[in-house]
């Protein structure tokens, strides 16, 4: 392709992804944002090799050269910088208002786990969990945090233990999650089938509730909120002791009213689950009072501090 | 021809046959447009016949529903409904016309159900959710015809559909009844729709809790869901919870003594109906 063509086409296009990069780095998720900048990175990409083909001869110089080796050495050391993320390059991060969809972030170090999730700019939760004497941190305990609302339905998965097992070791949380996939997979059949089936319309009962987290954690509207529950389940597996071959997991919670807000909260014991099974032999999974049989299944967690800051919304979501 | 413009010219070409391609993907029904949107914390659907412009007409729909949510919403605090519920003398509170006849009409219902259906589920504060949006279903018809002159319509929010005129294959509108998974391989039943709605009142989506206003407990029977027909949504809403609420044997007897059409679906998959003469 022609020298001028190509190298009027990169500057555009270079033009278009430094904006769109800008504003993918400083504002919140955009999906139209996205959207320009990974289709125009395809044209750059195009058009780069345009470029190569141009001037492949002068290149394979430039290549042989020292320069290029130590160039290559800064990137790569740069980008290996990058995903180590230390302290220079987070706050550097933290200059964004958007790390991507997903607005959570979990660090492991020793005994704490430090969970953050921002459901909203204004809006920035931090649960901080402190392992106790129990605690072992060469072999964690299985782990799974969550949001319910009032009625115990789950919101959202902040974060679970990805070993071997997780599912049987957290048997509460994962229920709860089960159900809650099963009713959003409702959600999508209907469309699914709406389309797949060549009908009009189809009537049902009204999806009550959003599947937005957002909409049930971030404040709105002061009288209508309704409180929310931050959970946490805990479970070393093989711990048992002289009442139980393997003592059962743990739920700890705390509710959360954004009408009588508070910056710091810590999570309470509430029980820990057994499994039952209804008339219609569906299973379900209830919590009971912790007694004197649990013993060092108590002491794997210390403390779980919750800590919200709100700020006034910067406009609307 | 350089060869910088061949390459241009066969990106376009390529780029054409895309978008080709992606619009013969698109649902056909020569002569009917349409459009999805948000409302009232759920997804609304509407086609129409005609070739009015479908940004037009949704823009018209979106500032229609906007006005109904700022009239009729229990989620925000600044509804008509809320400052009506909040006043401290309710009897001097002006009420819009519309907002009145709609307060009525469930208030009629209530009466008529004995109940079952209430505007007041929880003894308090009125709420409208039960038949609120029917009413707007029923409002976004009448403004795709008297705006739009449009005859030939199917509007659904939130699961209530209104089916007016011959529908794209002229036989009017095919509307189904939706079936969990947890009793899926039942064929969902389909009704065939002409100027006529239906609505369908259910617990099997996450948080869909239906209070029997009576006991002030969630409802717990056998049925899946109860739809009815009805020529007005707005009922068609209401009756539903009600006919729910009610059960099998309570609520059929109800729909035969009032001649109203109703589709009972059970937990096990089998239907009863009732369809008056």
């Amino acid at each position: 392709m022609k020298r001028q063509w190509v190298s009027n086409l990169i500057a555009m296009l270079f033009v278009t992804l430094a904006v769109t990069g800008l504003m993918g780095f400083f504002l919140p998720f955009n999906l139209l944002t996205v959207s320009v900048h990974s289709f125009v990175g395809f044209i750059f990409i195009t058009a780069i090799s345009f470029h190569i083909k141009n001037n492949w001869r002068s290149l394979r110089g430039y290549f042989k050269k020292r320069s290029a080796v130590v160039l290559l050495l800064c990137v790569a050391g740069f980008i290996a910088v990058v995903l180590w993320q230390p302290p220079p390059i987070k706050a550097i991060l933290a200059l964004s208002d958007n790390l991507g969809p997903d607005p959570s972030r979990f660090e492991l170090d020793g005994q704490r786990m430090l969970y953050r999730y921002d459901p909203a700019p204004h809006y920035r939760m931090q649960l901080e969990v402190m392992g106790g004497l129990a605690y072992d941190a060469d072999q964690p305990p299985f782990v799974a945090i969550w949001i319910e609302n009032r009625s115990g339905y789950h919101i959202k998965s902040l974060y679970h233990s990805e070993q071997e097992g997780y599912a049987t070791q957290l048997p509460y949380w994962h229920h709860k999650r089960s159900e809650y996939l099963k009713y959003k997979r409702e959600q999508e059949a209907l469309t699914d089938a709406e389309r797949a089936s060549k009908l009009d319309a189809i009537s049902s009962a009204t999806e009550n509730d959003s599947f937005d987290p957002a909409d049930y954690i971030v404040p709105r509207d002061a009288e209508r909120d309704a409180p929310y529950r931050v959970m946490i389940e805990i479970n070393q597996p093989g711990d048992a002791n002289t009442d139980h071959a393997d003592q059962p997991s743990l739920v700890y919670s705390i509710e959360v009213d954004n009408r009588d807000p508070r910056t710091f909260q810590v999570l309470e014991i509430v029980g820990y689950p057994k499994a039952e099974q209804d008339a219609g032999e569906a299973t379900t999974w209830s919590l009971f009072f912790v007694d004197e049989t649990i013993t060092t299944a108590r002491e794997l967690l210390d403390s779980a501090l919750l800590r919200i800051a709100r700020d006034e919304p910067r406009g609307e979501r | 021809m350089s060869n910088g413009r061949r390459w241009l010219v066969r990106i376009f070409a390529a780029g054409l046959l895309c978008i080709l391609a992606w619009s013969l993907t698109r649902p056909s029904g020569i002569g009917f447009a349409y459009f999805t949107g948000e409302a009232f914390a759920t997804a609304y659907h509407v086609t129409y016949a005609g070739d009015r412009d479908p940004v037009t007409v949704q823009q018209a729909v979106d500032a229609e529903l906007a006005r109904i949510d700022a009239m009729a919403s229990t989620w925000r605090n600044d509804s008509e409904l809320m400052r009506y519920n909040r006043a401290e003398d309710p009897e001097s509170f002006e009420l819009s016309p519309e907002l009145a006849l709609l307060i009525e009409r469930a208030e009629a219902i209530e009466a008529q159900t004995g109940g079952a259906f209430s505007l007041r589920p929880d003894g308090g504060a009125i709420d409208l959710s039960g038949i609120a949006k029917g009413h707007a279903v029923d409002r976004v018809v009448e403004l795709l015809w008297r705006e739009f002159g449009i005859k030939d319509c199917l509007v659904d929010i939130g699961g209530e559909v209104k089916a007016i005129g011959d529908g794209p294959k002229g036989d009017g509108w095919r509307v189904g009844l939706y079936l969990p998974s947890t009793i899926a391989g039942i064929e969902a039943p389909a009704l065939q729709l002409r100027d006529t709605s239906v609505a369908t009142s259910g617990a099997y989506f996450k948080g869909d809790h239906i209070i029997d206003p009576q006991t002030g407990k969630h409802v717990v029977n056998d049925l899946v869901s109860v739809s009815v027909i009805h020529a007005s949504n707005t009922d068609a809403d209401a009756l539903a919870t009600a006919l729910y609420v009610m059960g099998t044997e309570r609520g059929l007897q109800w729909a035969e003594d009032n001649a109203i059409h109703a589709i009972f679906l059970f937990n096990d998959g089998t239907q009863q109906t009732h369809v008056p003469d």
